[in-house]
């Protein structure tokens, strides 16, 4: 039993990690439609810019803010430059520019910052102890801060003008525009959020796994993709369900099953569910 | 009311899909307050005309003005900032979003003031919305959609709204009421250019009918004069021998597609 809720503990973190992630990409996929392969080194990004700014002395949730924001503005510049001209040309350009986008990021952090892990400037917390259960501080707070963001981003959606847009122009961008919709702002402000809480995503990640390391973006993306293909692509609180079943499974797996395939466990789940519900967890019918 | 130059100028308008021209030199007004109905058969051009007056097509000639500013090849959002409301044909809500934020996008433009007051104004006008605030609105009824999707366009009181067939999808008890609702909206002097298959129904709500043939207009007159044409009648009002010995009225059958 005790085994079994520490790997809860760790499945829930995980799944944090993978659910903010998800929101991420699948907010700026409902806006625009397209699959932003170069969002995995948002995360990446993100991960390095908290790393760089706590070395330059601020405390780790001031600096992880900071390059949030930062990320989220660089976010919209590779928007303005490198997608927004070639979005009335389809999407399969789109998408392999920004396979392309994605491959720029990650070496440029590899000239800046070397090829090797970096260890995340996370102070050594002592795991709290419950009887025979170790519950390490480092899972709590990414739990808690993956909750957190959750929360706030539900907020947006629901809470304020901006996300009711951005809602309005994922259901129907035509329709949005005839009702007077600024459809260049709502897009500057998406790609400005999705980058940014993607950035918020590689730092969990990097608090979870210790290090951060180049390519740790892109290699999680295939797993934040499952958890926004489960949840119903397109849906945010898909996304954020997907994304705690994923990590879930994972460590399910990895603990029961056998830890050398964990990730493999992610998408056996995925195309059980996609069997099921081929629109995913939160899919629109149609 | 001819003096003062009409609020909506479409002048030898040219407009279609990529290669394929629908509209062919289209001259079009409607004034201030006024009610216009464009009809006409199937393919006849009629939605594309409504949906190149609102921006989603580009005009490939002519030019369109609106309170005197020029609109064609304006973006959407443009036109719905100049004060064209847009009530497309199906599709017509925001499915995700609630009755209430249905609305408050259609206010997007206004102060957060002037939309919550604009929010009660329209549930008053529409009482079965205010019921339904905070209901989905892809869980409504064809006819309460067609209410919202008008009651959006309507948030920021534009001079003028497009209709795309509104009598689309909703039964035909509905549809009677749906008109008198958008003839009631000349006691706030909103114009209305509507589209529709509908037409006898539709033209003894209106003030002037347009009738349009293969993208072009073929004649256009006070309603009450083209409702009383005999071969505009038997074209495209489904004026038959079976109605004149009035046996049945034959739009019945085009009305009620829910």
């Amino acid at each position: 039993m005790t085994d079994f809720l520490q790997t809860v503990i760790f499945g829930l973190a995980l799944g944090g990690v993978i659910a903010v992630s998800a929101v991420g990409l699948t907010l700026s996929y409902g806006v625009t439609r397209f699959i932003n392969f170069a969002y995995g080194d948002f995360l990446t990004l993100g991960a390095y810019g908290t790393v760089l700014l706590a070395g330059f002395g601020l405390a780790l949730p001031v600096a992880t803010v900071a390059a949030m924001a930062s990320v989220g503005v660089l976010g919209v510049v590779i928007a303005r430059l490198a997608y927004e001209p070639l979005m009335p040309r389809g999407l399969l350009p789109l998408l392999v520019t920004s396979v392309g986008v994605a491959f720029v990021l990650h070496n440029t952090v590899r000239i800046f910052a070397g090829a090797n892990p970096i260890r995340f400037p996370m102070p050594l917390l002592r795991p709290w102890q419950v009887g025979d259960l170790f519950v390490p501080q480092e899972q709590v707070v990414t739990i808690l801060v993956a909750l957190a963001a959750m929360a706030v981003v539900h907020l947006i959606l629901t809470g304020t003008l901006l996300g009711k847009t951005m809602r309005a122009v994922s259901d129907d961008p035509a329709l949005a525009r005839a009702s007077g919709v600024p459809a260049g702002h709502v897009l500057a402000a998406t790609w400005f959020l999705s980058a940014g809480i993607g950035a918020l995503g590689g730092v969990l990640l990097a608090v979870t796994q210790i290090t951060v390391e180049p390519d740790m973006g892109w290699r999680f993306l295939l797993v934040v993709f499952a958890a926004v293909l489960l949840g119903g692509i397109g849906s945010p609180y898909g996304a954020m369900l997907g994304g705690l079943v994923v990590g879930l499974g994972v460590e399910l797996g990895a603990s029961y099953v056998s830890a050398d395939y964990s990730y493999a466990f992610a998408f056996l789940v995925l195309i059980a569910v996609l069997l099921l519900h081929p629109r995913g967890l939160f899919g629109r019918g149609g | 009311m001819n003096a003062a130059p009409p609020l909506l100028h479409i002048g030898r308008l040219d407009a279609g899909y990529g290669a394929l021209q629908i509209l062919f030199g289209i001259d079009l007004t409607v004034s201030a307050g006024e009610h216009v109905l464009v009809f006409g058969a199937n393919g006849a051009g009629k939605s594309t005309l409504i949906k190149t007056v609102a921006g989603l097509l580009t005009p490939t000639a002519g030019r369109i003005d609106f309170a005197g500013a020029r609109l064609d090849a304006r973006p959407p959002e443009a036109i719905a900032a100049a004060g064209i409301g847009y009530v497309p044909q199906v599709a017509n809500v925001f499915p995700s979003l609630t009755v209430t934020e249905n609305l408050e996008i259609g206010g997007v433009l206004l102060s957060a003031r002037q939309r919550r007051a604009r929010l009660d104004d329209v549930c008053t006008v529409f009482p079965r919305l205010g019921e339904r605030r905070r209901q989905t609105a892809g869980t409504l009824s064809g006819g309460e959609r067609q209410m919202l999707a008008i009651a959006r366009a309507l948030m920021p009181e534009p001079p003028l709204l497009l209709l795309d067939e509104p009598s689309a999808g909703v039964a035909p008890t509905v549809v009677t009421r749906l008109f008198a609702l958008v003839a009631s909206l000349r006691t706030t002097g909103t114009a209305v250019l509507m589209v529709e298959q509908n037409a006898k129904q539709a033209l003894a709500h209106v003030d002037r009918g347009v009738v349009l043939e293969s993208g072009r207009v073929r004649l256009t007159g006070p309603a009450a004069t083209l409702l009383d044409n005999p071969e505009i009648g038997r074209l495209y009002l489904g004026s038959t021998e079976a109605q004149e010995r009035n046996d049945l009225t034959p739009n019945a059958q085009i009305g009620d597609r829910s």
